[in-house]
Parts: C-alpha cells; sequence; structure tokens
C-alpha cells in the first residue's frame, strides 16, 4: 500500500516540499512509518519524536487513536505538525 | 510611588471641547488590572442601555496596560473598548501600536472620549499636555496618509498614531481603526465609533519614563521569556501567522467555503511559507517584540500590484479559504486595501464568502450585484467587492455593516449563512474542529472571537497546568469543554488587561505562573495567581454585565445552525457537529449564570461587583 506525508514542517526542509509517497506492507503502523522515514531522512526520528510535534493520520491526532500502533491504510495521508499559531 | 501605572486618565469631550485629567483609580486598577478590565467598569457605570453606539453619549476609552512600558519582551498589547454599533453589546478591540507605548510615556494609561465634535478633529498627547486640533484637511483621507499629514504637521516624524479611515468616517460598521505601525483595534466597528464623534486620529510622543518596583526581577524574567520562547516561535518569526494555513488545512480548522468543507486543494498557495518565497520584502516587529510575526509585503505588478503590511493568518483565512480563493497576491491587495480605509478583515471576508454562498445558492444574482459572480473562488470579484464595501459603494453598500445585517437586507432566509454570533462573525478557527473553540464563540463577550478565549490552546498541547488546564484533550470531544472555556476565557482576560501578546503568553510558553511574578515585579505587588485569575474572571462577569444591561440573554449564547445539525463531508471533520448544548449546560454551571444569563447574585458578590447587582436585579 501506498500512504502520503504532507511535506510540513522538518519534512519540508528534508524532502525540499514535494508530497512525499511512501509503500509500506500492509497493516503498516505509524511506527512502521516513523522507522522508514528515519532511513531515507538521517535524524527524522529525533526531529519528530518530541512532544510539541503533532502527528495526524488523516488529519486526526494519532495519540485519540492508536499512538505509534495506529495502523495505516492505503491512501492515508500523514503528517508530523510543528507547533502551529494563527493569530 | 505608583509601579506599573502613568496614574492619570484623559478625560475628553469633544462636544464641549473640555480636556481634563482624572487620577487611575488604584482600588479598581488592581482589581481590573487595566486595559479593557479598567475600561469596562467605566463603560459600565457611563454607558445606560438607552445609548445609541453612534450617538455622542457613548464613551470610546483607549487604555493601556501594566505591561506596556516594562520593557518585556511582548508587553504590548492596549484595548480599545465602547458599546459596539455591530453587536450593540460590549466592544472591545486589542492592538499593540507603539502608540501605547508614547500615551503611556506622555503620561497617559488611558483616554475616555465621549461627546460629538462638530468639526473632524484629533487628538494630540504630548507629555503631560493634550490638545483638540482641527482635522478638516484630514478628513477623507486613507489611514497611513492621514500619519503623515499629522507627523508633518507637528513637525515630528516620530509621533505615533492610531486612526480611522474614510471607511469610519462614514461609519461602517466593519470600520477599524489603524496604527501607523500596521496594527489594527480591528473588530466591533469600533472605527465607526470614532467616526461618529468626527475623531480622526489620536496621536502621541512622550518622554517620561514608566516606574517598575522591580527592574532587576523583569530583566531575569525577561532572559527566561527569550529563551523558552524562541524555539517555539521560529515558524511565526519564519513564516508570520499564516504559518499556520498548512497545519491547520490539514487538522481540519481552516475556515473553507464557509465553513462548510475540511479540504482546501489550493492551502499551499496561500500558506505563509509560500508568501516567504514570494511577495515578502521583510518581516515586521510590534515594540517590545523578539518573535516579529509581522510581515511587509509587495507585489510588483500585474492588477493587485501594491506594497505594505502583509496579510495575517486571520485575514488569508477569511478573505482567502473561506472564499475558495487561493490567490495570495488578490488577498494581500484586498488587505491593504481594508488596512487603508480601515475596515476589519475577518468581518470583511466572513461577510464575502456569506455573499458567495448566498450567491452559489441563487439568493441573490449578477442584477443584485451590479455584475459581480460571486463564484466560489473568484478572486477579481473579491477584490473588488473589498473595494466597494470600503467605500460603501455598489453591492459593498449591502454588504458593509457586516453579515448580520446584509443578511435582514438580502432577506429570503439569508441569515442562516451568515456565520455570526451577536453580530460579530466567526474567525479563521473551526468550531467542527476544535469543540470548545464553538462554545467560546457562542458565548464570547464580544461575540466570536477566538482571542477572548482560545480553550483550543490545550486541546493543541498549549498546556497551561497551573490552571488546571494540564492535560491535552481531544479538540473533537464536547466532555469538559464548558469548564475549559470557562477557565481559558477568565485565563485571556487577566493576559489582555495586563497586556500581554498570547504568543509570547501561551504559545511562546510564558506561564501564568511567569505571567504572575512580572506582574508583581512590575507593579510591587504580591498577587498570587489564583488572585490574578480572580480578577480575570471579575473582568469577564463585568463584561457580561454590561451586555446584559444592553439586552443580552442566554439565547443570545448561540452559534449559527450550521455547526450543529450539517455536518462537512470532507477532512479531518468529516462527519462532526458541534455539541454546543451539552456544554452549554456545564458551562452555565461553571461560570454560575442564571437560567437568563445573567451572572449570579452569589457570583457578583463574590467578584467584590456589588454595585452591578442593584443594575441587573
Amino acid at each position: 500500500m501506498r500512504v502520503k506525508i504532507k511535506p510540513l514542517g522538518i519534512l519540508r526542509d528534508l524532502a525540499e516540499g514535494a508530497i512525499l509517497e511512501v509503500e509500506l506492507k500492509e497493516g503498516a503502523t505509524v511506527g512502521d512509518l516513523i522507522e522508514e522515514l528515519d532511513r531515507r531522512y538521517r535524524g527524522f526520528k529525533e526531529a519528530v519524536m518530541k512532544p510539541y510535534v503533532t502527528i495526524a493520520v488523516n488529519g486526526r491526532e494519532i495519540e485519540f487513536a492508536k499512538g505509534f500502533e495506529t495502523e495505516l491504510s492505503d491512501g492515508s495521508i500523514v503528517a508530523f505538525l510543528p507547533p502551529y499559531a494563527g493569530g | 510611588m505608583v509601579y506599573g501605572y502613568a496614574g492619570k486618565i484623559l478625560r475628553v469631550d469633544l462636544s464641549s471641547g473640555k480636556i481634563r485629567d482624572e487620577p487611575l483609580d488604584m482600588e479598581w486598577a488592581k482589581k481590573l488590572i487595566g486595559g479593557a478590565g479598567y475600561a469596562a467598569k467605566i463603560l459600565f457605570e457611563e454607558v445606560g442601555p438607552g445609548v445609541d453606539p453612534l450617538s455622542p453619549e457613548n464613551r470610546l476609552i483607549f487604555m493601556t496596560t501594566p505591561a506596556i512600558g516594562s520593557g518585556f519582551p511582548c508587553g504590548n498589547k492596549m484595548q480599545v473598548v465602547s458599546r459596539s454599533p455591530l453587536t450593540g453589546i460590549w466592544g472591545d478591540a486589542t492592538f499593540s501600536p507603539r502608540f501605547a507605548l508614547e500615551l503611556k510615556k506622555a503620561g497617559y494609561d488611558g483616554i475616555v472620549v465621549q461627546g460629538k465634535s462638530d468639526k473632524p478633529v484629533y487628538l494630540w498627547i504630548s507629555d503631560g499636555k493634550a490638545e483638540i486640533r482641527d482635522a478638516s484637511k484630514l478628513w477623507g483621507k486613507e489611514t497611513f496618509e492621514t500619519v503623515e499629514l499629522i507627523r508633518k504637521e507637528l513637525g515630528d516624524e516620530n509621533i505615533r498614531v492610531a486612526a480611522i479611515g474614510p471607511s469610519g468616517e462614514m461609519q461602517l460598521k466593519l470600520a477599524c481603526i489603524m496604527s501607523d505601525d500596521g496594527r489594527a483595534a480591528g473588530r466591533c466597528g469600533l472605527g465607526a465609533v470614532m467616526g461618529s464623534k468626527k475623531l480622526k486620529a489620536v496621536a502621541a510622543r512622550g518622554n517620561g519614563k514608566i516606574e517598575v518596583a522591580d527592574p532587576e526581577k523583569i530583566r531575569a524574567l525577561s532572559a527566561e521569556a527569550i529563551k523558552i520562547s524562541m524555539e517555539k516561535t521560529q515558524g511565526l518569526r519564519n513564516f508570520g501567522t499564516a504559518a499556520g494555513v498548512l497545519t491547520f488545512e490539514e487538522m481540519g480548522n481552516l475556515p473553507i467555503r464557509n465553513f462548510t468543507r475540511g479540504r482546501f486543494p489550493g492551502a499551499a498557495n496561500i500558506s505563509g511559507q509560500r508568501m516567504a518565497e514570494t511577495i515578502l520584502i521583510r518581516r515586521e516587529a510590534c515594540f517590545t517584540c523578539p518573535i516579529a510575526c509581522g510581515r511587509y509585503v509587495e507585489v510588483k505588478e500585474g492588477p493587485y500590484k501594491m506594497k505594505g503590511f502583509g496579510p495575517e493568518y486571520e485575514t488569508i483565512g477569511m478573505l482567502g479559504s473561506s472564499c475558495w480563493i487561493d490567490n495570495l497576491e488578490a488577498i494581500a491587495k484586498a488587505n491593504d486595501i481594508c488596512n487603508r480605509y480601515g475596515m476589519d478583515t475577518i468581518s470583511v471576508g466572513g461577510t464575502i464568502a456569506f455573499a458567495m454562498e448566498c450567491y452559489e445558492k441563487g439568493l441573490i444574482t449578477k442584477a443584485d450585484t451590479g455584475g459581480l459572480e460571486l463564484t466560489w473562488g473568484n478572486h477579481e470579484a473579491m477584490v473588488k467587492l473589498v473595494e466597494q464595501m470600503c467605500k460603501k459603494e455598489g453591492f459593498g453598500a449591502v454588504l458593509c455593516d457586516g453579515s448580520r445585517i446584509a443578511a435582514q437586507r438580502i432577506g429570503k432566509g439569508a441569515e442562516k449563512y451568515a456565520m455570526q454570533v451577536k453580530g460579530l462573525e466567526i474567525p479563521a478557527h473551526n468550531p467542527y474542529r476544535f469543540k470548545t473553540m464553538g462554545l467560546n464563540y457562542a458565548t464570547g463577550n464580544r461575540g466570536a472571537c477566538h482571542n477572548r478565549g482560545s480553550p483550543a490552546y490545550p486541546a493543541r498541547g498549549i498546556l497551561s497546568p497551573e490552571i488546571g488546564l494540564g492535560e491535552k484533550y481531544d479538540g473533537l470531544s464536547p466532555v469538559g469543554g464548558g469548564r475549559i472555556t470557562k477557565i481559558h476565557q477568565d485565563a485571556c482576560a487577566l493576559v489582555d488587561s495586563f497586556g500581554m501578546c498570547k504568543f509570547m503568553q501561551f504559545f511562546g510558553g510564558l506561564n501564568l505562573s511567569m505571567m504572575t511574578e512580572l506582574y508583581n515585579a512590575i507593579t510591587g505587588s504580591n498577587a498570587t495567581l489564583q488572585e490574578l485569575m480572580k480578577a480575570g474572571e471579575r473582568i469577564w462577569n463585568l463584561q457580561r454585565a454590561f451586555s446584559v444591561r444592553m439586552g443580552l440573554t442566554k439565547k443570545d449564547d448561540r452559534l449559527p445552525e450550521r455547526f450543529l445539525k450539517e455536518p462537512p463531508p470532507d477532512g479531518a471533520i468529516a462527519g462532526q457537529v458541534v455539541e454546543l448544548d451539552q456544554m452549554l449546560e456545564e458551562y452555565y454551571r461553571e461560570r454560575k449564570l442564571d437560567a437568563n444569563g445573567r451572572p449570579s447574585k452569589e457570583k457578583l458578590r463574590e467578584l467584590g461587583l456589588d454595585f452591578v447587582i442593584k443594575a441587573l436585579y
């Protein structure tokens, strides 16, 4: 299956703004995706595993789903969101 | 010695031309902190229900705050307060102009304006002296042009000014007050109140010093605040408030097509990141601010050629995504027109999104709009309409007083497409995504506002454990929303009246315990956070009591029916509705509001607001 990753925050710099698509095996979780991205982009895991980075699947924070065990499906959109404001 | 305050209020009666000084009431300054808190008592005592907002009897109050003049980073917010002509209830608007610092250094904590001048005037305040001056030559001029003319007339480039543009002169109910440095006291139509008094501008220059109780402590707290806030505010610094566009679109918080959708494919085109790559010339900072979220932009050529202050997140959300528009240059142009004419970009955007929905649904046609095709995404029509609204021309004359009045003018059931509460347009944070924001809009003292309470902050991980908001909660859940919203509204009443920017206070990591230390270091008090939160609650209830006197009841604490009954089809808010009644019930209990929406007698006594009881009961 393929999941899409929105180029926001740290990934915007690492992937130079492109929307990433990553091929994962069926049943892969958010945790698996982070491992995969860390293999591609050195320092990715360290950059996103911070309390103020929100990880969302289809706009929904994973902490209100199953955390890093949240399962992904074909076409899922995953975002690693920096602290966000907007006045 | 008075610490943290200038100690004086300037009283100006434009009918008689009389000016006098009045000592700041220190007992009430302590109880109500400053800003919109202190001004609430003046407004409550002097403006009764019979006073029309645009009549001479209404008061227009410019009030600074204790943080101003302390030098603390982002301690720069002041308020303008009046009975709002847009909503008919409590009206206030916060901004951070350098004018605030000059006013206080000139010796005044605030200005209370009453009456109405026969001819256009402006107010000039300089080191303890105030003067009403002729503004006949300024009448009709745009905001920034007015600033330049005043500086030229008085022969000082460093004079700081807050002025209205032609929209305020025409008393349009969406008119704002603009400062020379591009900050807007935007909401509630206070520019129209200024226009009704024929007051074109207030200008100040001061060389005095604001004494603080413990400068060493303030220096130490400042260093700490800068240290903790710099990383957290990096996005704001790099990309402005519009840094939030992409994230909020992803989360479902962005307003899209007048709050009917959850996804906007054009978000990247109107993001702060795109602005930085294209039209940004430089960043702008308010005084004492190390964050610098402001933008200065230039569109070099084409129909949207402009150079000036750049659009904020709110402006982009309302004039952009809520109108399905992804043309950043068009939004920058529309923003610039609003700044020059002096109109609130949030309400202007909300009203145009309303008109577009009416057009798409067939309630209005090209015959009504003078040929403008108000289809979703039509940026040419949007910019044209902004100009028409600012000038009260063409179809703009129907829309220039906001969506509630426009819906009455249009008829045909148009009111259900007006996304407003109590007359104030809903800003660019989506109640479908953060349910407590829906409750906050329904109960906010000035109508739908994202700043007089930001209960979504804890849901976004911006926590305040000292006041019982230490856990990140699920923004899609209404559970506990009444309690969270009540607490956050009180906290914001406190923070606003103290004068701290929320990008430092909450977002930047300055916590309320540090703010308490700062308050004490500035004023020489020995207050606890609990006492200051009580002051926040006192301010909220006094403002509420003012509106109750103006006729507000429980039935006004509502959201547009859309949010309760029409789930959006897509994005993170697909299938959601706002469980308002459930949250409202809890909120009323937490607030101790009675069945009519009045603060209960017990609550008013507890807060030391006994004088309010006589007026409400």
